[in-house]
């Protein structure tokens, strides 16, 4: 248990380190939300009739926490298969401790990252007019993180069954734009078309903008913009979907044959010649070593 | 009673797909022993590393390390071994500090010990100056060392290297030896290291020798070369065919073709040199060296590393 605890403070540490010497992520951080909030926000604005009291930028500014932890995590996902080829998960796969231990402590890592990067956005909620109570602050902060953990947890899985970075442009655009899109971050879920519908419902970031929503615009009269869930169902998808996920980003990490095994897909290992319990000596074959030895013809796997 | 082998394999193979990386590997590594892997790149050196380690699982046959089997009791062969990858596990933006850190964070090592770890592989590896530098400013030899000290940090009974000397300029290749041989001695750690450089696995206490998934030599490095013969006769030249048939004739032993022209392995060389002067005449430089194990590799696959 000590040598769990341990692997996820190094990984939590190594993390946080490097997330601070990055200067170009931090700037990131910044750049893309108040590039929404600003063009993006101020247009719809416009457009947007208020039936309430919520203007459409405060209404946004929750979408825009989903975003920045939506794209953090997946931003450490990828960069998890590029630890898993040639950097520190590596040591952690070879260190004796069971998979899931990397996949939780890099899941852990990715939220607290999500979490921080939003938290640096803070300040936006009273730029905009917004007046939380400090409990209504701390449900922010759960739903963030709850929110985290659950994209975290879907960019492990991505992340198990990646081989290169190189694909992050797909990633991009058949993932993090439509879960962008479908997720209410924008607009509320109940006004997209019904054949559209399945796929909001499926869509994590739904739930967790959602959840940062009512801390957010409580106490206000929201009319057509408002949340579309109750917080107890949010919560209970948010945490169901990280369970699932984690579960299942501990099965496929690690190595590709794992997954055959699981679903029972390969064979039995063959045993071929067994190693004699206890161990033969080889004198036999270094008598002979400096001649090919004649190999055994390599038999089929059977 | 012979102590318990450190690494017990028999009939170990790996497929990817039709591929066979790995044919059927046999051999045994006895505690305190530095075990040479050596053959060409594609041999399936590192495949078979990363089944040794757990990474990868076999297609067939068996592996215990320490005692135990690498596929049924995975987490306790991980207690037991250390293991440095070809590629850099570093992390390029972390001091070199913070990087051996990680890893004793990760053994869960307690604080002091931790510290004392660090300070002895970093003086052990002469990093000690170079503490509190980033990694990115370090160089590939200085990398190389760093990997080597994060490996061996939890003091592993069983250390994997899979090509240590890699893309190293000599000078750092040979202090890289040199490290792997003190640690052996002080430590009496078992070593398994691969390298397609054949001549530097000389210090070596036994090495097999891989090609096309298939081990085709074992033994002692003096003893795979005495078996070729005590002595090398090099024929240098630019026109080794002109000069095929000549040698043959005057030796009566098969010439074996070589990157400097053609070489023949004889027990004595003072008794054969002579027969071989004329040819200085024709323009051919000879000249008498002592076997490599290059020549071993050459002698049982028939081609030269390069070619494979």
């Amino acid at each position: 248990m000590s040598g769990i605890v341990g692997a996820i403070v190094a990984v939590v540490v190594r993390e946080l380190t490097r997330f601070q010497r990055q200067r170009g992520r931090l700037v990131a951080t910044f750049a893309r939300p108040l590039l929404w909030l600003i063009v993006i926000g101020a247009g719809f604005e416009k457009l947007v009739p208020t039936e309430g009291t919520v203007s459409y930028k405060q209404f946004l500014l929750p979408g825009l926490y989903g975003m920045v932890v939506l794209f953090s995590t997946m931003l450490t996902a990828l960069a998890t298969v590029h630890d898993r080829e040639f950097g520190p998960i590596r040591m952690l796969l070879v260190a004796p401790l069971p998979r899931f231990v990397a996949v939780i402590a890099k899941t852990i890592s990715s939220a607290l990252l999500g979490v921080i990067q939003a938290v640096l956005l803070f300040p936006l909620i009273w730029i905009l007019g917004l007046r939380p109570s400090l409990g209504a602050l701390l449900e922010l902060l759960g739903a963030i993180a709850l929110a985290s953990f659950a994209l975290g947890s879907l960019g492990m899985v991505i992340a198990s069954r990646l081989r290169s970075i190189e694909n992050f442009a797909g990633i991009m655009n058949f993932l993090m734009f439509p879960m962008f899109f479908l997720s209410s971050a924008l607009y509320p879920a109940s006004l997209l078309p019904g054949f559209l519908q399945p796929l909001v419902r499926a869509d994590p970031l739904t739930y967790g903008i959602d959840l940062m929503r009512h801390p957010l615009l409580r106490g206000l009269y929201p009319g057509n913009l408002g949340t579309d869930y109750t917080i107890s169902f949010d919560v209970l998808v948010l945490v169901l979907v990280a369970a699932v996920l984690i579960a299942l980003a501990s099965l496929l990490f690690g190595e590709e044959e794992h997954l055959g095994r699981i679903l029972l897909v390969e064979p039995p290992r063959p045993r071929g010649r067994r190693l004699p319990r206890p161990a033969l000596g080889f004198g036999r074959r270094e008598s002979t070593a400096a001649k090919p030895v004649p190999f055994r013809e390599a038999s089929p796997a059977d | 009673m012979a102590a318990a082998p450190a690494i017990a394999v028999a009939g170990l193979g790996r497929d990817y797909g039709r591929v066979r990386a790995v044919d059927a590997i046999d051999l045994e590594v006895q505690p305190g022993e530095f075990f040479g892997f050596l053959g060409p790149n594609g041999a399936g050196k590192t495949t078979t590393i990363r089944m040794l380690t757990t990474l990868l699982s076999p297609s067939r046959g068996e592996a215990r390390v320490a005692g135990s089997d690498v596929v049924d009791d995975a987490l306790a062969v991980r207690r037991q071994i250390g293991v440095v990858f070809q590629e850099t596990t570093l992390d390029l933006d972390l001091t070199a500090e913070e990087n051996l850190r990680f890893c004793t964070r990760l053994y869960g090592l307690s604080r002091r010990e931790s510290k004392a770890r660090i300070d002895e592989a970093l003086r052990l590896f002469g990093l000690s100056e170079r503490r509190h530098a980033r990694v990115r400013s370090f160089s590939g030899g200085m990398r190389r060392a760093l990997d080597l000290a994060r490996g061996i940090l939890h003091r592993p009974s069983i250390v994997f290297l899979d090509e240590p000397t890699l893309g190293l300029d000599p000078g750092q290749r040979r202090r890289i030896w040199a490290f792997l041989q003190k640690l052996v001695a002080e430590h009496g750690t078992t070593l398994f290291l691969t390298t397609h450089y054949l001549e530097e696995a000389d210090p070596c206490d036994r090495v097999a020798i891989v090609d096309h998934g298939q081990i085709v030599a074992l033994g002692q490095p003096d003893e795979l070369k005495r078996n070729l013969g005590r002595d090398r006769i090099d024929v240098r030249t630019e026109r080794p065919d002109v000069f095929l048939a000549s040698v043959r004739e005057l030796t009566g032993l098969e010439p074996q073709r070589a990157q400097h022209g053609l070489s023949v392995f004889v027990d004595d060389a003072a008794t054969v040199l002579p027969k071989l002067l004329p040819l200085t005449a024709q323009g051919a430089e000879v000249g008498v060296t002592r076997p490599t194990l290059e020549d071993v590799f050459v002698d049982l696959t028939g081609r030269s590393r390069e070619a494979a």
